[in-house]
């Protein structure tokens, strides 16, 4: 196993790279692999969408590239992981992880409370994020009060309040209705413009995949591995809806539909 | 949905209620009109003669005492259980080793029904408060200590990537995650630990003792005293439900944060 986590390399435009990764669980009665032979890259301020059956490894991918993966004993890994910064790392889950018992500032401000700022400067950085995500005025509500939509803006919020260099989303608007999803697309593409974070995510909506990330990277499953990949030429700004009546989306939406076709026969796509 | 205090109908409805069960059963016992009465009030008493009993016991024998004695084990094997069982099941969630090996030694000792242990526990402990302090610490540490287990285990592992991700250290993991935590799962256990703790108590004040709630039950039944023993079911009532009341109050303080739970 080689994991190459180094510090920023200058003049270096490359986010993340993996190369040749493959990670298999060990458990008491055998040994799955989750991911074979997986490698990409990510340039700086780069928005990369993955679209691929479940089971195919998605969460797995981005727990190894965040590193959650390096201290577990059942998980055997080989390749390598380059990412220009580890230390500066977000994550948005699908399940929205909020500490319930945490206001909803609280929980924006979690990270830079681990980093030790200045209580009126998290404040004040929570307030400002928090008006950008349309939550003005919800900062003391518990995550119980909120609707899903409003948790995962919370969310949001959360991972880019320490100011991370690079984000992972693993399926973050997956648990939401239709609408909500499509207005929190909208805030992600927005989020996208105004920080130019470099963002990976996760999805099993081809749609979503498309209207957000400027590629898209096709997995397959068991073992998951990239199939494909494609760059997405979409007019910007971009929108959720407007980006779905362009010719263009149609033609990707069949290409990597046809992609998946394999999988999806094989009863593991659950598109809907 | 809950009743608002400003609901007086259903307060006065529930009164009635009351006033009426309390009439019926005077009257049974032959306490208003005597040749009307269908129940032998050596057995089954009546309210007028349990008031009178709470009158003697309350300003002519002292009951406070007892009741402070039995509120007092029941709280200290509380606090006690408290202590043991959060250190204990930190111990359990935190070493695989630990938890492995102790897990069915634990449950076989939450296993002995403890009116089966009290006599053994007044050989060690003698008639004194600490065999009643122990009873109750024995009933509330298994529910503090299950809790707080099970609440770190429970703990959304998402939570705890987050943390890592954010390189936080193991003490900014235990500050800001698990201890919070711990507390909503104590408070959970809170109440029923509150009610185990008394039931301890009085169980050790059966077995063997010289004061308390517990002896005096059993020192009334020594001597017949029917109504002495309704009295003191209902002081213990009122014991009990005041305990619990009081553990409400302090879990809404502390537990604003989780949505409302109707029982």
């Amino acid at each position: 196993m080689e994991i190459r986590r180094q510090e920023a390399v200058v003049m270096n435009t490359e986010c993340v790279s993996v190369e040749g990764l493959s990670v298999s669980y060990l458990s008491p009665t055998g040994r799955v692999d989750a991911l074979r032979n997986v490698s990409f890259k990510l340039y700086d301020g780069e928005l990369v969408t993955i679209v691929g059956p479940s089971g195919c490894g998605k969460t797995t991918l981005l727990n190894a590239i965040a590193g959650l993966l390096n201290f577990r004993k059942d998980v055997l890994m080989s390749g390598k992981i380059f990412v220009k910064n580890p230390k500066s790392i977000g994550y948005v889950f699908q399940r929205d992880a909020l500490l319930p018992w945490r206001t909803v500032i609280e929980n924006v401000t979690l990270g830079l409370e681990v980093r030790k700022f200045p209580e009126e400067k998290r404040k004040k950085v929570a307030l400002d994020l928090l008006k950008m995500v349309g939550l003005e005025g919800y900062e003391n509500k518990y995550p119980h009060e909120l609707s899903a939509g409003m948790r995962q803006r919370v969310a949001l919020a959360r991972a880019i309040a320490y100011d991370p260099e690079f984000i992972l989303m693993d399926e973050p608007l997956g648990l939401l209705d239709a609408q909500t999803r499509m207005a929190l697309q909208d805030e992600i593409l927005r989020i996208h413009m105004k920080t130019r974070k470099t963002i990976l995510m996760v999805t099993h909506d081809i749609a979503e995949a498309i209207i957000l990330g400027s590629r898209v990277l096709v997995m397959n499953s068991r073992p998951g591995s990239v199939k494909s990949e494609y760059v997405v030429k979409l007019p910007k700004p971009r929108s959720a809806l407007g980006s779905r009546l362009d010719p263009e989306f149609n033609r990707l939406y069949r290409l990597i539909l046809d992609d998946l076709k394999e999988d999806m026969r094989m009863g593991q796509l659950d598109l809907l | 949905m809950k009743p608002s205090t400003s609901n007086w109908k259903l307060h006065v409805r529930r009164l009635a209620l009351l006033m009426m069960f309390l009439l019926l059963w005077e009257a049974l016992a032959g306490g208003i009109y005597p040749l009307f009465s269908l129940l032998d009030p050596f057995y089954s008493s009546s309210p007028s003669r349990i008031g009178r009993e709470l009158y003697i016991l309350f300003f002519q024998e002292n009951v406070l005492k007892d009741i402070f004695v039995t509120l007092g084990e029941a709280f200290a094997g509380l606090i006690l259980g408290i202590v043991s069982g959060v250190a204990l099941g930190l111990l359990f969630a935190y070493s695989e080793l630990v938890s492995s090996t102790l897990e069915p030694f634990m449950s076989a000792l939450n296993s002995i029904p403890r009116p089966a242990l009290a006599p053994l526990v007044i050989f060690w402990f003698g008639i004194g408060i600490f065999s009643k302090i122990f009873l109750a610490w024995s009933l509330a540490f298994f529910v503090i200590f299950y809790n707080t287990y099970l609440g770190i285990k429970s703990i959304d592992p998402d939570i705890l990537n987050i943390m890592r991700v954010m390189n936080a250290s193991r003490l900014q993991i235990m500050r800001i995650v698990i201890l919070p935590s711990v507390v909503s799962w104590i408070f959970a256990g809170l109440r029923l630990s509150v009610s185990y703790s008394l039931i301890g108590a009085i169980i050790g004040e059966f077995v063997g003792a010289t004061v308390g709630i517990g002896y005096q039950l059993i020192y009334a039944e020594g001597l017949l005293m029917s109504d002495r023993l309704y009295a003191l079911v209902l002081v213990v009532a009122i014991m009990g439900a005041t305990l619990v009341e009081l553990v409400k109050r302090i879990e809404s303080r502390f537990l604003r944060w989780r949505p409302e739970i109707i029982l």
